[in-house]
């Protein structure tokens, strides 16, 4: 489903993120991408949600080359994906409702189809009852299970997550994970890229390290 | 079909509840918007005002036939109604030769020596009354020349110069309205394109957001087009309520003085098809000018992100 063959990325500053990687993995599972700080993984991220474009290589999601996507192609690819970042980026003048409900609006879903859907996935993250608060209302475990939920709602094949734990304690962390582990059981494929290696180690997930922006044989 | 009106009535509905949110900065654009146009808008009323009230005040213009002396009185009579059948022409009028020489007596008061003059000097007279149009000197100079190419007709005379003043009067006026109104009505659209770029910038991270999550283009430009166009909308409005205060308050006092000299001149105001025309207009150019404001701080954003 998701191959990288021969991926460079070289930013202009002239700073090179990655080198020649290549993988393929199949769907439908929770794959972590491990390294430590600046070892490639946003980097890596970034390619698969388009928001850069390799120098050298090519990334194919569903057998299709994201490199000759181009215009509003980008827009609809982007709908197939669910994005958790580590900041949440939730809008903080809108309520968890609408900033849940975002994806939905890009798509003019229906208003009632849309409400149900909302609710499935405020209850699927346990924050059913919270859709009028505001984020600053919430907390910071809370505000991430938000952007789950905003990442779950357009039902993506796709989801990839880039530290989605990095400004949680552990114990919120580990729900957090707890969340990603549930919904690989609804036929997603998960990316989850993260430093903390305790959220893999000793289970059997595939992950594939990176050091230095190349990838370290398995 | 219905979801793409569906998809506007909602962007419209989110962007007025937007626009009420922020219904404080959305006056001070309004109005500013408003103030900028209710000039050219009140320059053009009072150019229609002008116009209406010089055609009050304007004589009748008329062109003199002086007629050969050996004319008889038949022939002058024909001559009288071939004129009188031109398209051009409204009335004609005769003095003769004797009618011409009282008024003249009358006028300077020398009978004594008018009396030693052997004959009558003044030729018979057509006066040809043209009517109150908006024909140009130039209409006037080729009416002249038909007259003067008829049968018995010695000489023609034409005021000319008054009708050239006034139209040159005119016309510059209409120019420097036309410059003022062109640059306050840009002025407008460069405040409404402004408040777009501010717009955008305060709302980064939200683009940023839509555009992650799949949202296109025009997505991502449609409420800030729509909202530009509402500010137009609500400007034009505001403009127009301005107008008619300042009729409404005037409209008295000009009656007034109209009255002080016998004329039936009154203000007017917009008429709806000519509000309508602005309307549109403004409106049209808003959207024009925010989608390019739009896109240019969109690519901007872009390539910041990068």
């Amino acid at each position: 489903m998701i191959r990288l063959s021969n991926v460079s990325k070289q930013y202009p500053s002239g700073q090179t993120a990655l080198r020649s990687i290549s993988f393929a993995f199949e769907p439908n599972q929770l794959v972590f991408l491990s390294g430590h700080s600046g070892a490639g993984k946003s980097t890596l991220i970034k390619l698969i949600t388009l928001q850069e474009k390799p120098t050298n290589g090519h990334v194919f999601v569903n057998d299709r080359n994201l490199s000759s996507l181009s215009g509003n192609q980008v827009a609809y690819y982007r709908r197939t994906l669910g994005v958790v970042h580590q900041d949440h980026k939730l809008l903080f003048d809108r309520t968890v409702s609408q900033n849940v409900g975002l994806p939905l609006a890009v798509t003019n879903t229906d208003t009632k189809k849309a409400r149900r859907r909302i609710s499935a996935a405020l209850e699927m993250v346990g924050l059913l009852g919270k859709e009028r608060s505001y984020p600053i209302q919430l907390s910071g475990g809370e505000q991430q299970r938000v952007g789950i939920a905003r990442a779950i709602i357009g039902r993506p094949q796709l989801i990839i997550a880039d530290e989605p734990t990095g400004n949680l304690d552990k114990e919120l962390g580990d729900e957090i994970m707890g969340i990603f582990k549930r919904l690989v059981q609804y036929d997603t494929t998960i990316i989850v890229a993260t430093h903390d290696r305790h959220h893999y180690v000793g289970q059997n997930y595939l992950v594939f390290e990176l050091r230095n922006g190349m990838l370290l044989p398995r | 079909m219905t979801r793409f009106f569906i998809l506007h009535l909602r962007t419209l509905v989110s962007c007025l509840g937007r626009m009420w949110r922020a219904r404080l900065a959305t006056l001070f654009t309004v109005a500013s918007v408003g103030i900028v146009l209710s000039l050219p808008l009140g320059l053009y009323t009072l150019s229609v005002n002008l116009k209406s009230a010089t055609e009050f005040v304007k004589s009748t213009p008329e062109i003199t036939l002086y007629v050969s002396k050996n004319a008889s009185a038949d022939s002058i009579t024909e001559l009288r109604s071939s004129v009188q059948q031109l398209p051009e022409v409204n009335q004609v009028s005769v003095i003769t030769a004797d009618e011409a020489l009282e008024e003249f007596k009358s006028i300077t008061g020398i009978e004594s020596i008018i009396e030693y003059v052997p004959e009558n000097p003044l030729p018979t007279v057509l006066i040809v009354q043209l009517p109150k149009s908006n024909s140009s000197p130039n209409d006037f100079q080729r009416l002249a020349t038909t007259l003067r190419e008829l049968e018995l007709v010695d000489a023609v005379e034409v005021d000319f110069e008054w009708l050239r003043r006034f139209y040159s009067i005119i016309g510059l006026v209409n120019l420097i309205f036309t410059i003022v109104s062109v640059l306050l009505i840009s002025a407008a659209v460069l405040l409404i394109c402004n408040t777009t770029r501010l717009s955008i910038s305060s709302r980064q991270e939200e683009i940023m957001v839509i555009d992650q999550i799949g949202g296109t283009r025009s997505f991502i430009r449609r409420p800030f087009v729509y909202i530009a166009v509402m500010q137009s909308l609500l400007g034009v409005a505001i403009a127009t309520a301005i107008i008619e205060v300042i009729r409404l308050t005037l409209e008295p006092y000009v009656a007034q003085l109209a009255d002080l000299y016998a004329s039936p001149f009154r203000l007017t105001g917009l008429t709806w098809e000519l509000w309508l025309a602005i309307t549109l207009s403004v409106c049209a150019i808003s959207w024009i000018a925010s989608r390019i404001t739009v896109k240019i701080c969109l690519y901007r954003l872009a390539a910041s992100k990068n």
